[in-house]
């Protein structure tokens, strides 16, 4: 029941946000200083949902080296830094965690 | 400029087609973790073709996850969509002319690929008549296979065990699309102070830490802007 609404609600407001100007405000511009702000919506979004999920394990932080996600996304961060795009960023990441997983057990 | 309908429709297809195949793993990514956070089969691939819009429905995975509050996770998924009004605001003029329900299934259909391949065009050519049947064009592969594509990841999914830890690639994707969206030193400070909240307020009731930070980020980012 939960995921139906979250996934209804989610769509019926994202069409909105996609209609907003196409469909209901044709006749108006979006605010300079809000267009500026909007900017950054991508960057503080990624880096918000990443650092808590490679950090957190069983709902701590956990910074030390037995958080071998750590060391995954690390690999993963060389990989998309270096510009090979997003597929080979994950498949990186996620051989080092099995790599990881396979040696430390 | 199209010289005629069928050649823009034809031309879209054309541009779309390497971002099919190239597209492909994300939209399994999508299935394969809604199989193992057990989705229905109806959720798991019908998420993909209502909601068409795989950032939102990854933020979405994510923190149902990790069991958050439903309005947490509206809101979240919603605040990473708001990029879609800048594209939306930069497009009106271009489709003024277009009714109204042609204007509602190409806001449906703007994912960030059918934006970039379209505002490229009308960069070059902002007169183009033919502008709807290109839009069209794009979205005729790329819908079905971002819906076909889920559904085959819904069943590889649902076979693989949870030992291989699929849904980490959720943040390694996230992680993958940060990097390029870090322009310029403002964004490093807004993906910086994000992290800073995230991580701070990561037992905040509701899960709420994540769209705290989305905000601080925000607000740092266009803060800094506006100083240098």
């Amino acid at each position: 029941m939960k995921i139906w609404a979250a996934i209804l609600l989610i769509a019926g407001i994202t069409f909105l946000e996609r209609a907003s100007f196409i469909v209901f405000l044709q006749r108006f511009s979006m605010p300079n200083w809000m267009e500026r702000a909007l900017v950054y919506v991508p960057a503080s979004a990624f880096a918000a949902i990443v650092a808590p999920a490679v950090l957190r394990t069983d709902g701590a932080i956990d910074i030390s080296f037995f958080n071998i996600k750590i060391f995954a996304a690390l690999v993963a961060t060389v990989v998309a830094y270096r510009g090979h795009g997003i597929l080979w960023t994950i498949v990186a990441g996620m051989c080092t965690l099995w790599a990881l997983q396979f040696i430390f057990g | 400029m199209f010289p005629t309908p069928q050649a823009a429709f034809q031309k879209g297809v054309k541009d779309i087609s390497p971002i099919l195949i190239g597209g492909l793993p994300f939209g399994m990514l999508i299935g394969v973790i809604a199989a193992s956070l057990e989705f229905t089969p109806w959720q798991g691939i019908g998420n993909s073709a209502i909601m068409y819009a795989g950032s939102a429905q990854l933020v979405m995975l994510e923190l149902i996850g990790i069991n958050a509050a439903l309005w947490v996770v509206v809101l979240s998924a919603s605040i990473v969509n708001l990029r879609m009004v800048i594209y939306s605001a930069s497009l009106a003029r271009y489709v003024r002319n277009e009714s109204l329900l042609n204007r509602i299934w190409m806001s449906f259909v703007m994912v960030d690929q059918v934006y970039a391949f379209v505002i490229a065009h009308l960069d070059q050519h902002p007169e183009e008549k033919h502008i709807r049947n290109y839009w069209a064009g794009l979205s005729a592969p790329l819908y079905p296979m971002w819906t076909i594509a889920a559904a085959i990841g819904y069943f590889i999914g649902a076979v693989i065990p949870d030992s291989w830890s699929l849904t980490f690639g959720v943040p390694l994707m996230f992680l993958a699309m940060l990097v390029p969206a870090l322009k310029g030193r403002p964004h490093y400070a807004a993906a910086a102070v994000a992290v800073t909240v995230a991580l701070t307020g990561i037992n905040l009731p509701h899960n709420l830490g994540l769209v705290t930070a989305i905000l601080s980020g925000v607000a740092t980012g266009a803060l800094l802007e506006r100083l240098q």
